[in-house]
């Protein structure tokens, strides 16, 4: 997924209330300010800003990167900076150096430990209301998919019978956008009004386009627009799309997405909005678990596996990864699998556990032309998932299925499950006391873990600005972030860390001390714990045959 | 469960000491034993497969019949869904069907013989308050006819009598077709449950139930708990 993500240069920061110059292309400003939602905050006072420098960054840089813009740096940076309704205004960021060392691995934990005051975080709840949260989010963004004839395929207020009021409401807009798009042929991707985003993606003969007010990036909304495109190809595949607008432009696709799809679509981009980690980080979640049970589940797969068994998941609800088993040869696709858990979940709402079933896909990161077939079992609300090549082998692969977890229950490994399910993972776990939440992705793995009590929706934003503000093309990107006077207490404020190196990539959120030297330590911590622990964080090795 | 009875009768009346009637019971339930392991019971096992266009309710026929349950906001079925359920045709009869559930969204429709190939029994789904539902059961009817086995029994089913106020296909429009081309008939709701048993039952009853006995005992070797005994399969198998 990062592969295809649509870089930006991020170096620059700008003034504060500096805002953006629109490109002229697509410009249509009357119908575009249809979309437009009054910002809801007045922008703080400049009094109040706080710039926190992190090691090593010297501000010289980053006055001369002002000097030498020219028009493009400054479309493509107001595209990362200037949208967001409260950001360019209430926070500051900087970035390291990409050869800053931020810190040695030799460091001693216990030192490490010994730098951090010993003091629980202060309870972060009254500081994310989510119901206002959730306030905010609604009508802060929208997806649409269409044809490139401008025939409407879905949005996020599609319905079965295709009664769609967003495309009726936007459609002089979206059609204006879309052929200035196509008619300038152009490598416009995205743009920017005051306080929105528009981001395209252009899959002919799809287009699909994203509106987002809560300051996401173009490359993240170009990540969403190409799991909503994977997705449709997953339950169509590429050849199944190019041969319905062959020779009939006009063609409406809807005529083949049934209520599964639109049901598939919605819960995407519910996924999206709720915020899934997941997807802004393009991995996958895996449950914590005891080397020795993940082993035993690994050699049961291994053992068990038929002839036609492609690939095979064993799969917590909310997609959460337990083990994978596949050929030496073939890799799995994060996006790929993300689409296919959120079917099965979706599916499982109302399949229960001696049902089996049979499930086409289209893993279109893995071969976008045909289709696999998945053999889906639920067990204690676990799914078991063999793929197969092969339509016809639903019976062998069933067998298999019941042999597998005939040994799972022989060795205790649904029970092991269950309990650690249960427990989850709390910040409690982790000698980094002072953190609210965080998210540790280790890129080898392509898994990421975090605590799992917490609702992350009323974290987006801070985690949405973090991700941003990371230098992805910097070895390692270090950046600290301040949030001055949010929530209800005036005394109150949030400070954030991200910070990517060629291994992991860490995000953390803390209320209650916004020292920059704490949070880094306590990122240490953090990504020391998790390299301490990881065979039981995640899915190491797979069974791999 | 009834020798269980039985031997609770048996303590009771031990502490009454009468031997009279311990005598009595054992001897009936020795009756009761050779009842059961008489060659007469028989056990079958059958593929159906459940067909119609999107939104019938084919998932909640099964659901209705399989768990007695129904949930007004299912989520629609992808593929398709393969369900077991064991009925008791008759004091000697066991039915066995293995039932696929499948997507009625019509970019599935070339998966279809999959799993109409080998299948006895086959129910086409339509809704009564979508006219164009009973179009494409005539459609799937037509299919199965042309395609799958000589001898498969199907019945069409009129789904969500529930909504009789909504009603778009009248009963003997349907009904019509329906014994124009020999298929057995029902009007039912997943919803109240209404008629749902009886398809399955009246399927079950015009299922040449002979001639499935022996291959069906084979395949089935050890899978079914329900089954009512061990013994009485090598006799069917006889029979």
């Amino acid at each position: 997924m990062e592969d295809d993500r649509i870089s930006i240069d991020s170096d620059y920061i700008p003034e504060p209330g500096y805002r953006p110059q629109m490109p002229k292309r697509p410009q249509k400003k009357p119908s575009l300010s249809q979309l437009m939602v009054t910002r809801s905050k007045s922008p703080l006072k400049l009094a109040e800003l706080q710039a926190q420098p992190t090691t090593g960054v010297s501000m010289e840089n980053v006055g001369q990167e002002e000097n030498e813009l020219d028009t493009d740096r400054i479309y493509n940076t107001l595209n990362h900076y200037g949208s967001y309704h409260d950001s360019s205004n209430d926070q500051s960021t900087i970035r390291t150096t990409p050869t800053l060392t931020v810190y040695s691995e030799d460091d001693d934990l216990a030192n490490t430990l010994g730098e951090i005051i010993s003091q629980r975080s202060t309870d972060l709840k009254d500081n994310f209301d989510h119901e206002e949260q959730q306030e905010k989010l609604k009508g802060a963004k929208q997806f649409f998919i269409l044809s490139a004839a401008g025939k409407p395929i879905y949005s996020m207020s599609s319905d079965a019978d295709h009664n769609d009021d967003d495309f009726v409401n936007y459609n002089g807009i979206i059609q204006t956008i879309v052929s200035s798009f196509l008619v300038s042929g152009s490598s416009l991707k995205s743009f920017v009004t005051e306080s929105t985003r528009f981001t395209f993606l252009n899959q002919s003969p799809i287009i699909l386009l994203a509106i987002s007010k809560i300051g996401e990036s173009e490359s993240e909304l170009m990540n969403q627009l190409d799991l909503l495109y994977s997705f449709l190809l997953s339950a169509l595949s590429k050849p199944h799309i190019m041969r319905s607008f062959e020779n009939k432009e006009g063609f409406d696709l809807r005529k083949h997405l049934g209520r599964a799809d639109l049901s598939g679509l919605n819960l995407l981009t519910k996924e999206i909005i709720d915020f899934n980690p997941g997807l802004l980080v393009g991995a996958l979640q895996s449950i914590k678990l005891k080397k020795s049970i993940r082993d035993k589940s690994r050699s049961i797969m291994l053992n068990k596996r038929s002839k036609n068994v492609l690939y095979g998941m064993l799969v917590a609800p909310g997609g959460k990864l337990i083990n994978v088993l596949r050929p030496k040869s073939h890799t799995l696709h994060t996006t790929d699998l993300q689409i296919l858990f959120s079917i099965v979940f979706n599916q499982a709402k109302n399949h229960s556990e001696d049902e089996e079933l049979w499930l086409p896909i289209c893993f279109s990161k893995f071969n976008p032309n045909g289709f696999l077939y998945a053999f889906v079992k639920f067990v204690d609300q676990v799914a078991l998932i063999l793929i197969s090549a092969d339509r016809n082998c639903f019976f062998e692969l069933s067998e298999t299925s019941k042999k597998i977890i005939e040994d799972f229950k022989k060795h205790q490994i649904m029970k092991q499950i269950n309990e650690s399910l249960h427990h989850g993972l709390s910040t409690i776990d982790i000698p980094a006391p002072l953190i609210y939440h965080f998210i540790y992705k280790s890129k080898k793995h392509l898994q990421y873990v975090m605590p799992t009590s917490t609702n992350v929706t009323t974290l987006q934003r801070y985690y949405l600005r973090l991700y941003s503000s990371i230098d992805r093309d910097a070895k390692i990107s270090v950046s600290f972030i301040k949030w001055d006077n949010e929530g209800k207490d005036s005394n109150s404020s949030i400070a954030g860390l991200g910070w990517v190196s060629p291994n992991y990539e860490v995000y953390l959120i803390t209320g209650s001390i916004t020292k920059r030297e704490v949070l880094v330590n306590s990122a240490k911590s953090i990504v020391n714990w998790c390299k301490r622990y990881q065979e039981r964080l995640f899915v190491c090795e797979g069974a791999v045959f | 469960m009834s020798s269980n009875s039985i031997r609770q009768h048996t303590n009771s009346e031990f502490k009454r000491g009468n031997k009279s009637i311990i005598t009595e019971i054992q001897t009936e339930y020795n009756r009761i034993m050779a009842t059961n392991t008489s060659p007469e019971t028989r056990f079958a096992q059958f593929k159906l497969v459940l067909l119609g266009e999107s939104a019938v309710g084919k998932s909640s026929v099964v659901h209705r019949f399989v768990k007695d349950s129904f949930d007004d906001f299912r989520e629609s079925t992808i593929g398709a869904a393969f369900l077991t359920q064991t009925i008791q045709l008759d004091d000697t009869t066991t039915i066995k069907f293995e039932i696929w559930d499948t997507a009625g969204q019509e970019r599935y429709k070339s998966l279809a013989p999959m799993y109409y190939r080998n299948a006895n029994a086959a129910i086409v789904v339509y809704d009564i308050t979508q006219e164009s539902s009973l179009e494409r059961a005539k459609a799937w009817t037509k299919e199965l006819q042309r395609q799958a086995n000589q001898d498969i029994v199907i019945a069409l089913a009129g789904n969500k009598v529930d909504l009789e106020s909504q009603r778009q296909v009248p009963k003997e429009i349907a009904e019509t077709f329906a014994s124009e081309e020999g298929l057995l008939f029902f009007e039912v709701s997943a919803k109240s449950g209404e008629g749902i048993k009886e398809i399955f039952t009246k399927i079950a009853e015009k299922l040449p139930l002979e001639s499935q006995l022996k291959p069906n005992r084979l395949q089935n070797k050890g899978v079914d708990l329900q089954r009512p005994s061990t013994n009485n399969q090598k006799n069917s198998c006889c029979s």
